[in-house]
């Protein structure tokens, strides 16, 4: 049954992720896979209300937590899913096992709301999906940079000029 | 993660809840059981619980603060549809709240709620009762706050999801709960036709083109036996194609001369109506009826008696020389008593469409369709009664014979005065009195479809059965 009714998500991600991965370094995967998340939660939102979609995050994280262990570092904010927490801990994830890990939140989150819309908005947030491309992935700066980026404490000195 | 699907239904378990729900509840569904103490809100839920746990797809029955749990498990071991094994690898897991929500309160309800719901990943989910929350919550906006992100979460976990309640009809239009739940199933009891019974109504069912009558119900040691026969008991359509191409197939009686006035013979399918006061021969008319089916055609018959017990009818058949007891012996017959004061309508509706269907029954009988529907009031009601049985008849392609006592010398055919339009056919019994004897007669007063003797003819009563005497006046068309 559940082999049913994620097949339809799952195949259009694998296409998704043939057009989208291939090559990317972890933080352009994360970069990646952040914008698609994004793009679910912006086009589910105004349908769906922020406590329902936030529920559906809440759900797919606790369940993919049990098969990914690493996803408990996943936190859920008012805006949607940081995965940014998964670079500064990436040494301990294999890329390939973090690509099936993103992979499978992103079917999961398809699946619920699908499930719990009668797939009502499914076509669209496959669209929404399709819309993300590596292009916007590939500008991401390295580990070090990043770290930088999200760390208010650097981004604030960096601007003062303390270096 | 549990699988659910949108088109998937939950079967109750429940006799024929799942026909009254166009096809079970659907999954994922948000539904109140309403009802008043003690109308079987909780057994109703238990059944459904117990029917769909699996170590795949668990159940989580919160108690809250309506009864402690200890008290509903104790309860609940009389019913068949308990199983210890359920309990124990966890397919169906009891956590009373009640303690805690004391102390708590409504405001960490949800957590308190959703952490087991994350810990179980139930399929279904029951709060009784969730009235509770209403009596917790400080206002009825903090009681619609907490409602709809019950129903988010629950849903967001794609949770069948039951919550009870002791909700008046009043509630239904000021309980927030109300609109943010997908059914609505309400549970109650009143008194009617001269009884105390229990009704079960689905209010809202969204997804379903469910029924929305009231239908009795009892509970019994099985749990919620639901009688819907408006629901259960419907006329199939005629699939037999030799029926359709060269018209009915007729039956022949096998008494005396009533072949001879029946013209070509009552089509399979049939129900005739055997009127007549008392002492004019309905009752020996049925039993011969059913007696020389088996006898000399092969036919399986039943008798339904609201009057005389099985040994009085068995030992009447034998005053006439019928070796009756011979073609019960070989399932050939069936006889079934069931006392004025058992009969519930709707109960024995579908007692007797199991039977006949389980016996394969071509002849039915039933003494008296007056006195199985006596405690109706309401000829409505008695019409759709009589015609329920006609199409249990329809239904099996068999002859059905209804006996219904009129009063002695009164001009109506039956004793409601309404049974006569929906049956196929009628035969009138009457007597007068000659001198110091009393003559009895034998009429064909309506027959569908079926060119058949005109007028009264004598009818006597003797060793071997009714001798009608011919006086073949006319056909009717």
């Amino acid at each position: 049954m559940k082999g049913d009714r994620n097949k339809i998500h799952k195949e259009l991600i694998s296409l998704w992720e043939e057009q989208n991965t291939k090559d990317l370094r972890v933080e352009q995967l994360i970069q990646l896979y952040t914008n698609a998340f994004d793009a679910l939660i912006n086009r589910s939102l105004p349908t769906l209300s922020s406590i329902t979609v936030k529920v559906v995050l809440d759900r797919v994280l606790h369940e993919g937590s049990a098969e990914y262990p690493f996803f408990s570092q996943i936190t859920l904010e008012p805006r949607g899913l940081s995965l940014k927490a998964l670079i500064q801990k990436n040494t301990t994830i294999k890329i390939d096992e973090l690509k099936e890990g993103l992979s499978y939140l992103l079917v999961e989150v398809l699946t619920v709301i699908g499930s719990i819309t009668s797939d009502v908005l499914t076509d669209s947030l496959h669209k929404a999906i399709m819309q993300i491309n590596r292009e916007n992935a590939l500008n991401v700066k390295e580990v070090q940079n990043l770290r930088e980026v999200n760390d208010p404490k650097i981004s604030l000195a960096k601007k003062r000029g303390e270096r | 993660m549990k699988n659910t699907s949108q088109d998937e239904r939950v079967q109750t378990g429940v006799r024929n809840l799942d026909e009254v729900l166009s096809g079970g509840l659907p999954a994922g569904n948000i539904t109140v059981i309403a009802g008043t103490p003690g109308s079987g809100k909780t057994i109703l839920s238990q059944q459904i619980a117990f029917r769909n746990a699996t170590p795949e797809n668990r159940v989580i029955f919160f108690q809250t603060l309506s009864e402690p749990t200890a008290k509903t498990l104790r309860y609940l071991k009389q019913f068949s549809f308990y199983n210890p094994k359920k309990l124990e690898d966890g397919s169906i897991e009891y956590i009373d709240l009640g303690e805690i929500l004391r102390t708590v309160g409504i405001g960490d309800a949800i957590e308190l709620l959703m952490s087991h719901v994350k810990r179980v990943k139930p399929s279904i989910v029951i709060i009784d009762s969730f009235k509770v929350f209403a009596d917790l919550a400080k206002s009825n906006e903090e009681l619609r706050k907490f409602s709809y992100e019950v129903a988010i979460n629950l849903m967001g976990w794609e949770c069948t999801t039951l919550l009870l309640g002791e909700f008046n009809s009043q509630d239904l239009e000021t309980n927030p709960l109300f609109s943010i739940s997908d059914g609505i199933i309400s549970l109650k009891h009143h008194a009617e036709s001269g009884e105390e019974q229990r009704f079960i109504q689905v209010i809202k069912m969204r997804g379903t083109n469910h029924s929305r009558d009231e239908h009795t119900f009892l509970i019994t040691s099985t749990g919620l036996e639901i009688y819907a026969p408006r629901v259960t008991i419907r006329r199939l359509p005629l699939m037999d194609r030799h029926i359709k191409d060269n018209g009915p197939v007729r039956a022949k009686m096998g008494i005396s001369h009533l072949d001879s006035l029946l013209g070509e013979g009552i089509p399979y399918g049939s129900s005739i109506l055997v009127s007549g006061a008392a002492g004019t021969g309905k009752t020996l008319l049925l039993l011969e009826f059913i007696y020389y089916g088996a006898k000399k055609f092969g036919e399986k018959g039943i008798l339904f008696s609201f009057e005389e017990t099985v040994e009085r009818l068995v030992a009447n058949a034998k005053g006439m020389g019928w070796e009756i007891e011979s073609e019960i012996e070989k399932g050939n017959i069936e006889i079934l008593f069931i006392a004025q004061t058992d009969i519930l309508v709707e109960k024995h509706l579908l007692m007797m469409k199991d039977r006949i269907e389980k016996l394969g029954a071509k002849r039915i009988a039933i003494d008296s369709a007056s006195i199985f529907v006596h405690k109706v009031s309401d000829p409505q009601i008695v019409r759709e009664k009589i015609f329920q049985l006609g199409t249990i008849v329809q239904n099996a392609q068999a002859i059905g014979m209804f006996a219904t006592d009129i009063s002695y010398g009164s001009n109506t055919i039956s004793r409601f005065g309404v049974e006569e339009t929906v049956v196929d056919g009628v035969i009138l019994l009457s007597s007068t009195e000659s001198g110091v004897k009393r003559e009895r007669f034998i009429e064909i007063y309506k027959l569908r479809n079926t060119s058949h003797v005109d007028g009264k003819h004598k009818i006597q009563i003797k060793k071997g059965g009714i001798m009608i005497t011919k006086n073949l006046v006319k056909k009717k068309k």
